[in-house]
């Protein structure tokens, strides 16, 4: 998957089951000021899961991704540890 | 009628009295406002001809000196003696279709033997998947809560693989991943669907010991009572809450009677679903409201009482009977492929409690249902026809069948909705103790885990939270 898709995946997901605007998803947005507590963090680990059929929960870290980019990149890593396998 | 407290607990079930013996314990001024006429109606159970029935507790793990249960109760001042179970076969499973019959016993070394005896063809596999049970349950959270964790929220989120995804890991024979998840029936949620760890903690803590408690639920409602008057929190039975509103900083909990009660702290334990109808409306984001709603029901139970014959005794606790060895298939909404739990009770004479699944799709929560009445008399047939067919020694031993409680009869007399609240889907949303208004939380089955210890084990979580949070 490209990380256009990615991204693409993300962004709707947040707009659609977060409510957030999608002009401030910017890579460099942080959860904390895109309004993102720890219910809506946990809730999105689960969608993000179903929508990208990975493994989120077992795999992440605490500072594994801070920022919206972060977690582009952390999904990347996910899905490219996935089709290796 | 205006009542002001630093705490209220919505609903006094197990989990809503332990919240509210928490916050008690640390002299938060605290209401219970119980919409039935007892505190934890579903523990009440009920008698007829001298014999108790219970309704909401035959056994639970982690009772002896040193566990987790043990500990809490002291913690909570709950005066209980809880006793063990058969140790040579707590549990007795009996798989029709194949015809064995198997004897769960616990103590690690005495359920490897009586596994590998059985399935002499898999033993390595089998001595493998107690050690991941065992070590699953030595690092898990809630049976170790004195122990240091890195996040609270981290505790509450289970994750893959499910149950069936290790059982086909490990082995080949259907029976024997039958034998090991027939034990869904303890927390209603199919072994696709619910992770190894959660059935672990709820089921595989039962590989350790498994108990009885003297006096059943009477006596756990009793002993809840007690501490919460030494503690001093008030208790308000036949107080349904209706409305919960946000201003200023308070909750305001108002009830059918015309009750108004206002506090910081709030805990819901009622099921989510109803939650979401008292509730301020951003309680949650729309989105999550709608993975709540979304959310599968556990089945609920068909019971079937029956009392035995003066001087009979069957020295067994418990039976499971499955029809088929795919336990995802006993969550299946018909009676063809079945599946019961059959309790004898420690009391003489003896009763005997047989417990079968009834999933949501068979609409059996509303007697004006279509079918509702058809139904229940079929269902009742079925199972009284099993007995006499299967099992002619306990058929011959019954007195008679006293009467049958169906999901809607136990929703009218405990005020106990769906067998074991929303199901614990290791692939949906998990609904956190937090909302997204301060100071109001949801607790109850359906969010850490079911059962008494489960229900008991959510209620410490969201103390922890709480006390975290102020
Ligand atoms: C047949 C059966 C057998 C079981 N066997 C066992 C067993 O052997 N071992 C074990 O550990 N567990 C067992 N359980 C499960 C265990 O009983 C429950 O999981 C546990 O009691 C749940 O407690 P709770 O407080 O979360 O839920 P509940 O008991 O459902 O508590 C919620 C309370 O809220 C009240 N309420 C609802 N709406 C409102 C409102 N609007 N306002 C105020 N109050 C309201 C209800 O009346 C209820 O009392 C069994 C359950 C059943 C039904």
């Amino acid at each position: 998957m490209q990380k256009e898709e990615i991204i693409k995946i993300v962004n709707r997901a947040l707009v659609k089951e977060f409510e957030l605007d999608e002009s401030l998803l910017t890579p460099e947005a942080d959860f904390v000021s895109l309004g993102l507590d720890s219910l809506d963090a946990v809730d999105m680990v689960i969608t993000l899961e179903q929508a990208f059929k990975v493994d989120i929960r077992n795999n992440y870290k605490v500072g594994d991704f801070g920022s919206l980019g972060g977690l582009y990149d952390f999904i990347e890593k996910l899905i490219k540890q996935k089709n290796n396998v | 009628m205006l009542k002001e407290y630093d705490s209220v607990v919505i609903g006094g079930g197990i989990s809503g009295l332990t919240s509210a013996l928490l916050l008690a314990q640390r002299g938060k001024k605290t209401a219970i406002l119980e919409a039935g006429a007892t505190i934890s109606p579903i523990m009440n159970g009920f008698s007829r001809k001298g014999v108790h029935f219970e309704t909401g507790f035959h056994y639970a793990s982690s009772l002896g000196e040193g566990d987790f249960g043990h500990y809490i109760f002291n913690k909570l001042g709950l005066d209980l003696e809880p006793f063990p179970l058969l140790q040579d076969g707590y549990d007795e499973i009996h798989i029709l279709p194949t015809g064995r019959v198997f004897k769960m016993a616990y103590g690690k070394q005495n359920l490897a033997n009586n596994l590998h005896e059985a399935f002499p063809e898999e033993k390595k596999a089998i001595t493998a998947y107690l050690d991941r049970v065992e070590n699953t349950l030595s690092k898990s959270f809630f049976l170790n809560m004195h122990k240091k964790q890195d996040s609270l929220y981290s505790a509450a989120i289970d994750s893959p693989p499910s149950l069936q995804e290790v059982l086909d890991e490990y082995f080949k024979s259907p029976e024997l991943k039958a034998i090991l998840s027939v034990s869904a029936f303890l927390h209603g949620t199919p072994p696709s669907k619910i992770s190894f760890g959660q059935h672990c903690r709820i089921s595989g803590s039962l590989y350790k010991s498994a108990w009885g408690i003297k006096g059943g639920g009477l006596a756990i409602n009793k002993a809840y009572k007690n501490s919460l008057e030494r503690n001093g929190a008030d208790i308000f039975v036949n107080a349904k809450a209706v409305k919960i509103e946000y201003k200023d900083g308070k909750k305001h909990i108002f009830t059918d009677k015309g009750g108004l009660f206002v506090c910081n702290t709030c805990i819901s334990t009622v099921h989510p679903k109803i939650f979401l109808n008292i509730a301020p409306k951003n309680v949650y984001r729309e989105g999550y409201k709608a993975r709540i709603n979304e959310l599968e029901e556990t089945p609920g139970f068909f019971t079937l009482y029956a009392i035995l014959k003066d001087g009979k005794y069957f020295k067994k606790s418990n039976m499971f009977v499955v029809s088929d060895t795919n336990i995802n298939g006993i969550f299946s909404p018909d009676m063809k492929t079945r599946s019961y739990y059959i309790n004898f009770s420690n009391s003489k004479p003896q009763a005997l409690s047989i417990i079968s699944l009834v999933p949501p799709s068979e609409q059996m929560w509303d007697k004006k249902a279509p079918e509702y009445n058809i139904k229940k008399e079929k269902y009742a047939e079925i199972l009284k026809k099993d007995i006499a067919s299967l099992f002619p020694e306990i058929a011959d031993s019954i007195e008679e069948y006293l009467e049958v409680s169906t999901p809607a009869t136990t929703r009218r007399f405990a005020g106990y909705y769906s067998g074991y609240g929303l199901m614990h889907d290791v692939n949906k949303t998990k609904i956190l103790p937090i909302t997204k208004i301060p100071g109001l939380y949801i607790s109850g089955r359906s969010i850490i885990a079911p059962g008494l210890l489960g229900a008991i084990i959510t209620a410490l979580l969201v103390d922890k939270i709480i006390s975290k949070s102020t």
